[in-house]
């Protein structure tokens, strides 16, 4: 059996590209930033998958969205929570003009999971994600 | 990092299901035609059981894509819908057998405009084969089109 590092990348998807892991139940949120540039218009479609012991829940859910450059701002940001142990909260643009994405659960008590993506859409396609700072915080709106 | 080739086989472990990682990317810039039907090589003349999934982003609807395709060819020539679950972004909206035998998938969007997924294939160990797409079309069919 092959028994591959993380970060495997198959085509245009990408998994395990990025590990959080937190023993600590709070602060509730998680912004998570990443190599995507603002004005760069690449769609990107990002989910994270896992399991959250602190709300016994496993985890699957995703974010997309655009960075527009007509305008500078994300368009089109979706995000959906297939399972019920980490939401899919929110996605914009650092001050340093980067995509971040956030997540929250009620707990994250020994919380873990692995963010994978799909640049399936024609801008973007085949871009490689990177994550290039995490922070578990109270923060609901913009922390980077 | 490894960079696998496109697509990749993962056998789980004991029970013999695989997954197919990625056996195609679609990707469109055209809000319409709002069907897209993808031609497999699987015969409708043997008997197979498997999965079809569709992952990626709809620009046009400005939805995450998640929908599936259960599929069985009967073995006789024919292709029995076995559970079409639309998620959100993109519709799972049908599956058929081809004019000349293979089993198709169809899906629908009220708009396509710079959509794109990858499909995943997820075929039962008793009826292995290896799944590919052999041709996809972005049409106005909305029964069968291959």
């Amino acid at each position: 059996m092959a028994n591959l590092a993380g970060d495997t990348r198959i085509g245009v998807m990408q998994q395990a590209f990025y590990h959080f892991s937190t023993s600590s139940g709070s602060p509730l949120y998680i912004h998570m930033k990443t190599n995507i540039a603002k004005s760069s218009n690449i769609m990107f479609y990002i989910e994270a998958e896992g399991y959250n012991y602190g709300t016994t829940y496993s985890i699957l859910c995703g974010w997309t969205g655009y960075p527009y450059s007509g305008d500078g701002n994300l368009h089109n940001v979706h995000t959906y929570n297939f399972y019920s142990g980490l939401s899919a909260n929110g996605a914009y643009l650092s001050s340093d003009n980067y995509v971040v994405i956030r997540a929250y659960a009620d707990s994250h008590y020994f919380n873990g999971f692995v963010l994978n993506s799909v640049m399936a859409n024609p801008n973007g396609n085949n871009y490689r994600v990177s994550i290039s700072a995490a922070v578990q915080t109270s923060t609901s709106g913009n922390y980077y | 990092m490894a960079n696998l080739a496109t697509p990749t086989n993962v056998r789980t472990a004991g029970s013999g299901w695989y997954t197919k990682y990625n056996i195609y990317n679609f990707y469109t810039y055209s809000g319409g035609p709002n069907y897209v039907h993808f031609k497999t090589n699987v015969s409708a003349n043997t008997e197979k059981i498997f999965m079809i999934e569709a992952m990626g982003f709809n620009y046009g609807t400005a939805t995450i894509i998640r929908c599936a395709w259960g599929l069985y060819t009967t073995g006789g020539g024919g292709v029995t819908p076995k559970g079409l679950q639309t998620i959100t972004g993109l519709t799972a909206d049908g599956v058929y057998a081809s004019s000349d035998g293979y089993a198709c998938i169809r899906a629908y969007a009220d708009s396509l405009y710079y959509a794109g997924w990858i499909l995943n294939a997820h075929v039962h160990p008793s009826y292995s084969v290896d799944i590919t797409i052999t041709a996809s079309s972005q049409n106005s069919t909305s029964g069968n089109y291959y």
